[in-house]
């Protein structure tokens, strides 16, 4: 086992180098020497950073928006992820669909979608601090329900169902047996969706408008407006440290390991049952299905009412948006590069993320180490990824910029460190006694990895490549700095609509984005049907 | 036993296979349009000019195939972002430059491209053009940039809003703070947005010291802050249906509600107020490290061609630079040239941006 390991690490470490570390060398280069006339990092910028008095305000509104959306995503999201785990019913495929949806819109479309629900953008800052929130619930909702309901179905419902029988109420049996038995599942969803909402970019921008200002923002204002790259490195790497802290933080706390089987649903059979899945469909309909239904509204309204047109030219040959502003691109040809540069991230992904996994799954130094660095890169500002990418993949020997592969590899760079903590969870699952049997029994790595760990990690990689497959197809904040003009990705071109002026753009962005919605919904559907039977090794 | 396993297996090849023939049908496209370049005419003679700019830039159709056949070359866009990231992209990657030409430079932006070393001078010689473009639009002194457009960034305001309550509309930037005009104004934050910090500048050129002032007097008159233009035009002008009349905005914004309404409005409702614009001029350069600076150069000169400059107004609502080029009748009907715009120093700018932004913040945010 040890060789394998070996060379798993030496894949999980050069993969590493080649996605963060080199792109992140580049960058933190040219931010110590300065460009453009510009000073670079000192002592003295880390110094002006820490007693600026705005920079403590952007952190408290950055922190602060984060842990009540992280709440909200935990309170709302875990009893949904319950029902869809424990009960069958009517609409369940398509609970679980919905509320991935907003996860893959573009954040520029979220934005639009809050403002369509509340009415108009609210002058009121808090009201904007209010939107910013839901618009954040919106979207991570599904990284809860998905990683949870993965998590309880994992756990026999034995126990629950033999508290009950002892006499407690049915919410108390599961919260003190399946609930507490999926903590660290939980926490681990609450990280992430926590350093997503810290690092949220252009939902901040488009509904903060000035007055609500996060340290990302202030990362990107550094990098792009000021090219102050000493500054922006000091922030960039403070929010690596609080992000670092975060993850060690749920080490401690991290304590059970998942079983390989999922277990059935049951039907529903007591009012309670039926009042729980009306509560989980209100949940979802409010949180994830008002905003799309906002979308969905305001893609059928044209310059003179309702209409298809905005979805005709999106499978017309004829070129989207008015007067040009999408450089002649067809809506066809961005959606097929959409879906073919998403699908070789989501085949990257997967192919550094399962060694990575495996390396990571033993519980001991090496492996806690690997764990811990994979959560870092999510951390890193999507500016930072980008404008390191294009430093960094633009050398004499290496000039990747205007290449097919360049955008499918910087989405797998966003994506790879969700997809580890999936499948490391699953690896991590797999039953020790079984491979020790099957080594002793003289099956060499390939057979243990075909006839052991592949049935217990085949279900979780297929939810893995799910969330890789959506968060490609909706990535922005990188892949604007790595696409281009001439062959954009759907979400890209939903940014150069919503750029531009009149009716017809907005409607065909938002057409667009509810496209992007539904492909997000069918790759969730495909998933689940793909997998839904349980290991039958 | 073996069922679901072979499944698996049988989803991963194909999810495989599928993004292998993504690829190669890609392929197949780069083969063939390389092929018709070959047909089309010999590619060691065609050379490719790629214009590297922000993703908004829109180049006409029948003015790029007159240049390529004038000229010789291939034209390409290599779009990022907006202005700002498009630059710092190139500053970024300086010496190995993505293209032959960056457009985009604006005077808020002048000052940090030459310092970023990213341009080759260019011999006025080889720009005869440069001839026709007025002395105050030549405002890169290194020799490297050279205009090609203007966008007059503006304070606009809803006609018939103020015709309805017999309202005289304000006539000077200092008006704006008059109690008169008290919750009517929205700007764009400088932070996130360019017309925002064009009229920043603007507020600094014409009022020196006293632009601080001026700011708290917009702040105790209720001024608004928007994120981005979007935000501003869409959300909070009383035109789209929000509750501020006035808005930074541009001098060909009247003209731009016409065309984009595609039909629905014939007279647009928006006016200007002259005195408050600013001149946002829009440069390029060859890049430092292109193959082809003497074509690139010609395309550069070829840009303040007639032909070019007239495309300028209906494609990205701006101003040719040159004085001697026609503006369709959309513009000469409702945005006319402002007669004489608020001049922003580059050096000037250089030095106190970020001076002016932490001031901006500390008195607005």
């Amino acid at each position: 086992m040890s060789r394998s390991r070996l060379i798993a690490g030496a894949v999980a470490v050069l993969a590493g180098a080649a996605f963060y570390g080199w792109p992140l060398v580049a960058i933190a280069q040219r931010s110590l020497s300065g460009v453009a006339g510009r000073a670079g990092l000192s002592m003295g910028s880390v110094g002006d950073v820490f007693s600026d008095p705005r920079i403590g305000r952007l952190a408290l509104i950055s922190v602060g928006q984060c842990v009540v959306s992280t709440l909200l995503v935990t309170v709302l999201g875990v009893p949904v992820a319950w029902v869809l785990a424990r009960l069958r019913f009517r609409g369940r495929r398509a609970m679980s669909a919905m509320v991935m949806v907003p996860f893959v819109l573009p954040t520029l479309t979220m934005a639009g979608a809050m403002i369509a629900v509340a009415g108009g953008l609210p002058r009121s800052q808090w009201v904007r601090l209010a939107l910013i929130i839901a618009a954040h619930v919106s979207f991570n909702l599904g990284i809860m329900v998905r990683s949870v309901s993965a998590a309880i179905s994992a756990v026999p419902p034995s126990l629950e169902q033999a508290a009950a029988t002892l006499g407690r109420s049915p919410v108390r049996a599961a919260l003190g047996t399946t609930i507490s038995a999926v903590r660290g599942a939980i926490a681990s969803a609450a990280i992430i969706v926590a350093v997503f909402c810290l690092t949220s970019f252009g939902v901040i921008v488009a509904l903060g408008g000035a007055s609500i200002g996060t340290i990302e923002v202030e990362i990107w204002f550094l990098t792009t407006r000021t090219l102050d790259l000493g500054r922006a490195a000091v922030l960039a790497g403070t929010q690596l440290v609080v992000v670092m802290v975060l993850v060690f933080a749920y080490q401690r706390i991290r304590s059970e390991r998942f079983g390989r089987a999922a277990h059935p649903a049951r039907p529903l059979r007591t009012s309670l049952d039926r009042r729980l899945v009306a509560g989980c469909w209100a949940i979802v309909g409010v949180v994830s299905g008002l905003p799309i239904a906002a979308l969905v509204v305001r893609s059928l309204r044209g310059p003179d009412g309702w209409t298809w047109s905005n979805y005709g030219v999106i499978v017309s040959a004829g070129e989207l948006g008015r007067a040009g502003g999408t450089g002649g691109v067809r809506g066809l040809d961005a959606l097929g590069y959409t879906l073919g540069a998403a699908l070789v991230a989501t085949v990257v992904a997967l192919a550094v993320s399962i060694p990575v996994a495996v390396v990571a799954s033993r519980d001991d130094r090496v492996g806690r180490w690997f764990e811990h660095a994979m959560i870092v890169p999510l951390a890193m500002s999507a500016a930072t990824l980008g404008f390191g990418f294009l430093v960094a993949f633009s050398g004499p020997t290496l000039d990747l910029r205007g290449r097919w592969i360049f955008v499918p590899l910087v989405q797998a760079a966003a994506a790879i460190p969700i997809v580890v903590r999936v499948v490391l969870g699953a690896v991590r699952g797999v039953d020790r006694s079984l491979l020790d049997a099957a080594a002793v029994s003289g099956a060499g790595p390939w057979r243990r990895l075909v006839a052991v760990i592949w049935p217990a990690v085949r279900r979780p990689a297929g939810v893995a490549a799910g969330f890789a497959f959506a968060m490609s197809v909706g990535e922005f904040g990188a892949t604007v700095f790595l696409s281009r003009q001439n062959q954009p990705t759907v979400a890209i071109l939903i940014g150069r609509l919503l750029g531009r002026p009149g009716e017809t753009n907005l409607g065909q962005a938002m057409a667009l984005s509810v496209v992007l919605g539904l492909i997000a919904a069918v790759s969730v559907v495909v998933v689940d049907r793909s997998m839904s039977d349980g290991p039958t090794f | 036993m073996m069922g679901p396993l072979t499944r698996s297996v049988g989803v991963a090849l194909l999810t495989l296979a599928l993004a292998a023939t993504a690829a190669c049908s890609d392929d197949a496209e780069t083969s063939d349009s390389s092929l018709a370049t070959t047909v089309g005419g010999d590619t060691a003679e065609t050379p490719t000019i790629t214009i590297v700019t922000y993703s908004s830039y829109v180049l006409d159709e029948a003015v790029q195939a007159k240049v390529e056949n004038d000229l010789g070359v291939k034209l390409e866009i290599s779009a990022t972002g907006d202005g700002a990231e498009a630059l710092t992209a190139a500053i970024l990657t300086a010496g190995r430059p993505e293209g032959d030409i960056f457009f985009g430079v604006d005077n808020t932006l002048l000052s940090r491209a030459v310092a970023g070393n990213l341009f080759v001078p260019l011999d006025p010689a080889d720009v005869p053009n440069l001839a026709e473009i007025p002395e105050e639009l030549l405002l890169d002194e290194s020799g490297q940039l050279v205009p090609i457009d203007v966008g007059p960034v503006c304070v606009d305001y809803d006609q018939q809003w103020f015709a309805e309550r017999g309202l005289e509309p304000p006539s000077s930037l200092q008006d704006l703070t008059d109690p008169k005009y008290r919750d009517l104004l929205v700007v764009q934050s400088p932070v996130t947005s360019t017309p925002g910090l064009v009229f920043l500048m603007a507020t600094h050129a014409l009022l020196g010291d006293d632009a601080d002032a001026f700011w708290q007097g917009l702040v105790d008159n209720g001024v608004s802050v928007a994120g981005s233009w979007d935000d501003a035009w869409y959300s909070q002008y009383t035109v789209s249906g929000g509750d501020r009349p006035l808005v930074v905005s541009y001098a060909s914004s009247p003209p731009a509600e016409v065309f984009y309404s595609e039909g629905a409005v014939t007279t647009p409702r928006s006016a200007v107020i002259e005195s408050t614009c600013a001149d946002q001029v829009e440069f390029a350069g060859v890049l430092d490290g292109s193959e082809h600076v003497d074509k690139a150069t010609e395309v550069i000169n070829a840009m303040l061609d007639i032909a070019w400059q007239e495309s300028l107004p209906l494609t990205n609502f701006v101003y040719p630079a040159r004085p001697d080029a026609a503006e369709p009748d959309l513009f000469t009907q409702f945005a006319p040239r402002p007669a004489a715009s608020i001049v922003l120093d580059p050096a000037e700018i250089e030095e106190r941006r970020d001076e002016w932004i932490d001031d901006w913040r500390s008195i607005v945010e």
